[in-house]
């Protein structure tokens, strides 16, 4: 029970709203009483598929509803080719019903995706719907289609039509009237074309996302489609830029970019070539970076775009060879003029880490590298410089503010750019870039975060101590292949 | 600083005394009895009463869980729960397949399939109702194929004789069945992959004892395949990085003996970053604080060893203001409706934070891992990682893993936290 005021729910109902309230109740226990019966027998004759339609419309997270649900439908498009469209129509109308109602429906979303993976490519799915078909085929009661439009009356049917008397009545029935497959007389034979357009499903997708901008079950369900339909990613990118261009703060955005840009260097880099320095390729950690100091100097305390940013700076630590991901011995030796990696220190996470360092080779270092190295730096630099902007700006505006020392509320200014600037300049130090005004620097910002972020002194102690690695470290360096087909799971 | 150790006479420092100062320094108590009764009284509500509770039946199973894991927590178990009613229900869920479902008349899930172990774990029930290689036969007398074809049939895996009525192989079976080729698990039939599954999976073998059923080391590849940019993970792979998933990921990692393979400084420092302004915890950036992330990023904080990188003394007066100081039990957060599933998760850290030892309030240890008492996984000798605690000082932790934490050492930082708390108070005035 989330978000739910006490008081709200203390109040003293009247007499009135204690009944209606009662009537709701067993209303609600007769109609998933008669539900689960039909789960149970597998029943699928009479209004069994409407009762079924209208419980899930009602409670879409009812797991025990969807798996009667589902043979069923995949019996039908197995076995009755000529009612896909309308199936396909019913489905998705009763998933948009229960989603309204639950937008975190897990089961909803995954039915929504099953149905539309059903749609667009029959014959991969065709197998699989088969296969299931035939599981269920040996204890189906009867493997009848429903019948049509749930007009049929019966002993269930004033529960359906009472469960309608809440404020949702519309909904309700519109998703059972949605749902209810008709028999197969009237309808065209199934085309071989996919049924559906993905690019209809991605546009669904958006609007949703409009509602709710983190609603991350609606971001899964998107890059399954994103994977399925073939979209490029530089696509996906662009969608993702707009998002942020709205949002900055919108921390599911740039976690989905991460994603997308991860995908395109992949897809760009020369097949064969190892992933050395920065996975994304410095050219593009270049324009990232640019991507996020607009989002850090419109909202200089929000959080999400620093995340990425730091993911950004181990791509720079990368090509400089001072961060713990794997990266190639060759580039290592960039690195030797850092004096930092006490062996103490290594958690047993670390054990790649030191291997790693433990591998220079000088002869084997090409030419390439070097530059890479000094880029890295400049850019590195250059970040320094746009933090100590940032800062600057943060301290004259929060200069009258009440100092936050006290540990119960807020932040100093300038948390998140003392942060970044303490994780580069330690990078630089480490690769051996620094120089005497760099290694002040680097202290100052450390005793910066402990005064401005006290709750997360223990944090800034450790990280002062135990150098880049422990923020600076690379992941997702290959973008991993979405599961091809994925489609049936 | 001077700790009590238990068994220290009455006084300024007993805990009767850390007790008194706990309050002054986060201006309310924690209301134990309060609680007690609220989880007496969800414990025999009957759960076809109100339309609420009736609509989330399905997952009755774990609604008793938490209720148990509440009760257990304040050590007010026997006080709360009827041993015998709550076998009986567990029994009235076992499934033909080896599964357990969340209430009589659903099938198999996952989900269900570990909260009935657990309980059963939990009132030390294992050996007198299971059996092992394939001794028992549900109703009709045929045996059921491990990874047969799910059944129709509903209601109890009836047992041939006595009070047995589920056999550890066939249930480890069932789990084993539900495991994909890239590794990854699905819940029940119905298909969906998520990486609570893979948690779900591995913990649940592990207290059949019967890790072996199951690809561990595949189980952990996947696992660790839904790693992103921020060190922290989602459901699926490229799935966003969610406090809950975190807590599956680490645990299914543990358990598997690959925790070792997660970057803890990153991990570490995005859950350190999931405390807000109030002191509570949330589950993703810029969402907002939620007493069940008490339980989901603290207890990744402490299998990861880097717990003192929150201010645990903010999180602690959080929790204990989401109380609700009339009826019991503690809610999402402070003046919303106390529900069973936030009193177990708020319970659960302040149980972690040491609070509850610290003041002492009759309590037991949680396993951050197994989300049972520690007293449990220690006795069944459960495969189990955790890194050893990063020092405040910000020196290096130990090497290697540790099976738990100590309640005493839990005790003596919550008395730290207190005294910190105290003097900021101190300086406030």
């Amino acid at each position: 029970m989330h978000g739910r005021k006490r008081a709200s729910l203390r109040e003293q109902l009247s007499a009135e709203a204690r009944e209606e309230k009662a009537k709701k109740l067993a209303i609600y226990k007769k109609a998933i009483r008669v539900a689960l019966h039909h789960c149970a027998t597998n029943n699928r004759e009479g209004t069994a598929w409407e009762v079924n339609s209208k419980m899930i419309a009602m409670n879409p997270d009812d797991y025990e509803l969807w798996n009667h649900r589902r043979p069923w439908y995949l019996h039908i498009w197995n076995s009755s080719p000529q009612s896909r469209a309308r199936l396909l129509a019913g489905e998705l109308g009763l998933t948009q019903m229960a989603l309204k109602r639950q937008p975190k429906s897990y089961l909803a979303w995954l039915h929504r995706r099953r149905i539309i993976a059903l749609a667009f490519d029959t014959d991969a799915e065709a197998a699989a719907a088969a296969a299931v078909a035939s599981e269920d085929a040996g204890t189906a009661a009867a493997a009848a289609e429903p019948a049509a439009g749930g007009t049929a009356a019966s002993p269930d049917a004033d529960a359906d039509a009472d469960a309608d008397a809440d404020a949702d009545a519309e909904v309700d029935a519109e998703a059972a009237a949605s749902a209810a497959v008709p028999g197969a007389a009237a309808l065209p034979a199934a085309p071989a074309a996919p049924l559906c357009d993905l690019s209809a499903e991605l546009a669904l997708c958006a609007t949703f996302l409009e509602l709710d901008q983190r609603n991350f079950h609606c971001h899964n369900y998107r890059r399954w489609l994103l994977a399925r339909s073939g979209t490029p990613p530089a696509d996906d990118a662009a969608f993702c830029e707009a998002l942020i261009a709205r949002s900055p703060s919108n921390y599911s955005a740039w976690h989905q970019r991460s994603q997308a840009l991860s995908r395109l260097a992949a897809e760009t880099r020369e097949p064969g070539t190892p992933a050395a320095g920065a996975a994304l390729g410095l050219t593009m950690v270049a324009s990232e970076l640019e991507l996020v100091r607009g989002a850090i100097f419109t909202e200089p305390d929000d959080s999400s775009p620093w995340f990425y940013h730091r993911w950004l700076l181990a791509q720079l630590a990368a090509s400089l060879g001072v961060s713990g991901a794997p990266v190639p011995s060759m580039l290592v030796a960039t690195a030797a003029g850092r004096g930092h990696c006490p062996a103490d220190d290594c958690d047993p996470g670390l054990a790649g880490w030191q291997s790693v360092r433990a591998a220079p080779s000088p002869e084997a270092l090409p030419e390439a590298a070097g530059t890479e190295t000094d880029e890295a730096v400049r850019l590195l630099r250059a970040e320094l410089a746009a933090c100590r902007e940032l800062r600057a700006l943060e301290e004259e505006a929060g200069a009258g503010a009440a100092p936050a020392h006290l540990g119960t509320v807020g932040l100093g200014p300038g948390k998140w750019p003392s942060l970044a600037e303490a994780t580069v300049l330690q990078l630089l130090r480490e690769a051996g870039r620094a120089d005497d005004a760099d290694l002040k620097a680097e202290e100052a910002a450390f005793d910066r975060l402990l005064a401005v972020d006290p709750r997360h002194a223990a944090f800034y102690r450790y990280a002062r101590r135990k150098g880049s690695s422990a923020l600076a470290r690379g992941l997702m360096r290959e973008a991993r292949a979405m599961p091809a087909g994925g489609a049936a799971t | 600083m001077e700790i009590d150790g238990p068994g220290a006479p009455s006084g300024p420092s007993s805990p009767l005394g850390w007790a008194a100062k706990a309050e002054r320094a986060y201006g309310v108590e924690l209301w134990r009895e309060k609680h007690v009764q609220f989880i007496k009284a969800v414990a025999s509500e009957d759960s076809t009463q109100s339309l609420e509770l009736h609509a989330v039946q399905y997952l009755r199973m774990s609604a008793v869980y938490w209720a148990l894991g509440a009760a257990d927590l304040v050590d007010a178990t026997s006080e709360c729960f009827d041993r015998d009613a709550l076998v009986a229900f567990i029994r009235s869920c076992a499934q033909p397949d080896g599964g357990f479902s969340g209430s009589p008349g659903r099938r198999s899930h996952v989900l269900y399939t570990l909260s009935a172990l657990q309980i059963l774990a939990m009132v030390d029930a294992f050996a007198e109702v299971s059996t092992s290689q394939g001794e028992l036969r549900v109703a009709g007398g045929a045996p059921v194929a491990a990874s047969g074809s799910p059944s129709h049939l509903h209601g109890l895996a009836e047992a041939s004789e006595g009070t047995r009525f589920f056999d550890a192989s066939l249930t480890a079976a069932y789990i084993a069945s539900l495991q994909q080729p890239d590794g990854s698990f699905v819940g029940d039939l119905g298909g969906e992959v998520d990486t609570r599954f893979s948690y779900c999976a591995l913990t649940a073998c592990a207290l059949l004892g019967k890790l072996d059923a199951v690809d561990v080391s595949a189980a952990c590849d996947f696992v660790l395949s839904c790693q992103n940019f921020d060190g922290s993970f989602g459901a699926t792979p490229g799935g966003e990085s969610h406090g809950g998933q975190v807590f599956c990921c680490l645990g299914a990692l543990s358990v598997g003996g690959r925790l070792g393979d997660v970057d803890a400084d990153l991990v570490g420092w995005w859950l350190a970053e999931r405390q807000c302004d109030s002191g509570g915890l949330n589950g993703r950036p810029e969402k907002q604080a939620d007493v069940c992330y008490s339980w989901w990023d603290l207890s990744c904080m402490l299998m990861l060893g880097r717990e003192s990188w929150i201010s645990r003394s903010d999180l602690t007066r959080f929790i204990l203001q989401c109380q609700d100081a009339d009826a019991g039990g503690i809610a999402d957060r402070p003046d919303d409706q106390a529900d069973i599933y936030h009193t177990f998760f708020g319970l659960a850290g302040l149980a972690m934070l040491g609070h509850l030892a610290a003041t002492g309030v009759p309590c037991q240890a949680i396993s951050p891992v197994y989300a049972i008492p520690q007293r449990v996984v220690d006795s069944l000798g459960l495969p189990c990682q955790m890194l050893p605690p990063v020092p405040d000082s910000g020196e290096a932790p130990e090497h290697g893993f540790i099976r738990g934490r100590n309640l005493h050492d839990l005790a003596a930082a919550a008395r730290r936290d207190v005294c910190v708390a105290l003097g900021l108070a101190a300086a406030a005035e």
